[in-house]
């Protein structure tokens, strides 16, 4: 009961530990983080065309099936959130029960 | 002295901690004895030599019970629990609620006591006292909502516990014996009485709504401590009673897949973590289901991880939440500039949850997807590898961009306090420590049920699990660039919990109004009747009624000589 009380932060509310990587809320530096991802993705994709590698079942060993699935997943996963959330999105006071405190 | 020691349970040293913590109200001293009483459970942990210990053995109306239990299986869960509760304790010191304190401790201490318990009476009994205890972590956030899924959860998990009774008792009578052992679904409807029991506290699909309805509504600190025990209990008893059951490898494939859609719209961060419970608690429990020595291997060793890491994820979200008042995407973003260290542990939460080499479930959870995979499962296999993409949509990135990075809310709340940043820290070096590949990891397995040869680190291993992880990640990159990711809203996503709360409540709630209904028209009816035939008793009965109406002595007599006569025709006929 006594953890809920918001407290501002010293200065201008930036931490000393955090100056240094503040340029990642820039957004030529998110650009450049996200094409450095895609590219290592791309890398590892094209690593597995030159390698033999063991895999724990068939479909484990065909050429590239990590990183495609792996895409895939996510993607299906995050696209499904689409008609999940025309389906069973409601307004927050839905149930009729508040969050906010009455202590 | 040593040996007598060795007999006591840990479990012990919690609950005089929570006796302690009741009558105490120094808060200082309170917090002393949090920290020290899981350092005392350590010591009589350590006590005995050997495994395969069986102490508090007593005998109570010809059953023999046993209140310590140390053998392979329970020794890891014990580790991990005690580990869980001196964490929780530091996380916790800051907080001035004694109830809460108290709380943390019987609910530490039963979980403890139940994973040692060697019959179905002591873990009955333990297994009730996790819900009774842990119930105060929830109301005491001291809302409408916590109070309400507070009470929603007291019900569902006190039925865990009876069925748990029931099954046992059942059992006792089958086999005479109350030792918790194997006990398997051949054993008819005790055995899925017990199974039942288990599968509540596990959130099995349909049973899993009490968790993602009270964790979140739980304190900030309570939040953690629930998601270290109640789960794991059940992951080590479904391990312990139903290993090799192949049901269990489909409920745990479906509980790995089901959480990642409703973690990818919901707006609520700690919702997203119940989710995330059980979406690792399936990981484990198609690890029992497959029921191999690899497998079990995998699911005690995925348990322990998880218990760190998710309690690392808590915290860290805990953090957030007590600094600006909400746990809400929709709300949060950007906290890294005034919370880097708290954000630094939360990353290492999130990488240790996805298995990202070198930390905690990546030489855990590869365990059970090669014994999946030796098993010849390979839809089950594929459904883990989905799943584990998942993992890392939900728990791996959203977490810790959309509260500490993504669009900057303009928030500006300052660092966790020194006691909540030590226990992240501890927690996030053990995530580091487990996966250590020089040592690390084999510790790990050395205390695991089976000895196993597996060696996580093989560069296939690696290569394949850093293709997986940037492979979704780039898919996360992208959506994010056209835009086709879905944005999240102060809203409440439905879950099968509509059944009850709303569909089952809106049926309560019509019931009784028609039966109000209902008794307001019996009421009038028998209103009715009374006041009929009050008027009819009071007509015949009643002073100027008809008995008491003076007649002529003429129709007396007259109705005498009648009964005369009517009884001579009897007595000549009867002769």
């Amino acid at each position: 009961m006594t953890d809920k009380t918001p407290r501002p932060a010293p200065e201008n509310g930036i931490h000393p530990l955090a100056r240094p990587f503040l340029w990642l809320d820039k957004s030529f530096a998110r650009d450049v983080i996200s094409l450095c991802i895609v590219l290592i993705a791309m890398i590892l994709l094209a690593v597995d065309f030159f390698v033999h590698r063991h895999g724990e079942t068939a479909i484990a060993e065909r050429p590239g099936f990590f990183a495609i699935f792996g895409f895939i997943s996510f993607a299906f996963a995050v696209l499904m959130g689409w008609p999940l959330r025309a389906l069973l999105m409601r307004g927050p006071d839905y149930y009729g029960e508040s969050e906010d405190s009455d202590a | 002295m040593p040996d007598l020691f060795a007999q006591i349970s840990p479990a012990w040293a919690l609950f005089l901690s929570g006796l302690i913590c009741a009558v105490v109200p120094v808060h200082t001293v309170r917090k002393l004895v949090m920290v020290l009483a899981p350092l005392a459970a350590f010591l009589l942990f350590l006590a005995p030599s050997t495994l395969g210990v069986a102490g508090g053995v007593t005998q109570i109306a010809g059953m023999d019970i046993s209140t310590y239990r140390l053998d392979r299986l329970s020794y890891p869960f014990g580790l991990v629990f005690i580990l869980a509760a001196f964490l929780t304790a530091i996380f916790a010191w800051h907080n001035k609620d004694r109830v809460q304190d108290v709380a943390s401790q019987f609910y530490a201490g039963s979980a403890l006591g139940a994973v040692f318990a060697g019959d179905f009476l002591t873990l009955f009994v333990f297994w009730e006292i996790t819900a009774i205890a842990s119930v105060f972590l929830i109301f005491r956030r001291g809302t409408t909502a916590s109070r309400n899924a507070g009470m929603r959860y007291l019900v569902i998990q006190v039925l865990s516990g009876v069925l748990l009774l029931a099954g046992a008792v059942m059992l006792w009578a089958q086999t005479g014996s109350l030792a918790f052992d194997e006990v398997g679904l051949d054993a008819g409807l005790a055995g899925w009485l017990v199974f039942l029991a288990f599968g509540i506290k596990c959130a099995f699909p349909f049973l899993h709504n009490w968790l993602q309805d009270a964790y979140p509504q739980s304190t900030v600190t309570g939040g953690v401590i629930l998601s270290a025990f109640t789960t794991k209990m059940a992951v080590y008893a479904l391990a312990r009673g139903f290993a090799g059951e192949e049901i269990l490898i489909w409920i745990g494939a479906i509980m790995t897949l089901f959480p990642i859609f409703f973690a990818v719209i919901e707006d609520d961060l700690r919702r997203v973590l119940s989710y995330s419970i059980n979406n690792q608690v399936g990981f484990m429990v198609v690890g029992v289901g497959v029921g191999t020595s690899l497998a079990l291997n995998g699911a005690v060793a995925h348990a322990f991880a998880d218990v760190i890491f998710k309690a690392l994820l808590f915290m860290s979200i805990g953090a957030v939440l007590m600094r600006t008042g909400t746990a809400r995407v929709s709300q949060l973003g950007g906290l890294f500039k005034s919370m880097p260290l708290s954000a630094f542990f939360c990353i290492i939460g999130a990488a240790s949850i996805s298995a990202l080499p070198l930390l905690s479930a990546f030489v855990t959870k590869s365990m059970i997807l090669a014994a999946v995979a030796e098993e010849g499962h390979w839809v089950i296999w594929l459904i883990l590898i989905f799943a584990s993409a998942g993992v890392l949509e939900h728990a791996g990135i959203k977490i810790p961009y959309s509260a500490f990075f993504g669009h900057d809310s303009g928030r500006r709340p300052a660092e966790a306090p020194f006691n909540m940043l030590l226990a992240m820290g501890l927690a996030a070096a053990l995530c580091i420590a487990l996966a250590f590949p020089w040592g690390g990891y084999q510790w790990l397995y050395a205390i695991l049920p089976y000895n196993t040869a597996y060696n996580p680190y093989t560069w296939d291993h690696v290569l394949t699990q850093y293709q997986l992880l940037f492979g979704a990640t780039a898919a996360f990159v992208i959506l994010r660039l056209v835009n086709l990711a879905p944005h999240e809203k102060l809203s409440t996503i439905l879950d099968f919990d509509w059944v009850y709360r709303k569909l089952g409540y809106g049926a309560g709630v019509w019931i009784g109004d028609m039966a109000g209904r209902l008794m307001a028209h019996l009421g009038g009816v028998a209103r009715g009747a009374q006041a009929r035939w009050g008027r009819t008793l009071g007509e015949v009965f009643t002073p100027g009624g008809a008995v008491a109406r003076a007649l002529p002595s003429g129709t007396m007599s007259i109705w005498t000589a009648i009964l005369l006569g009517v009884a001579l025709v009897i007595a000549y006929v009867a002769a």
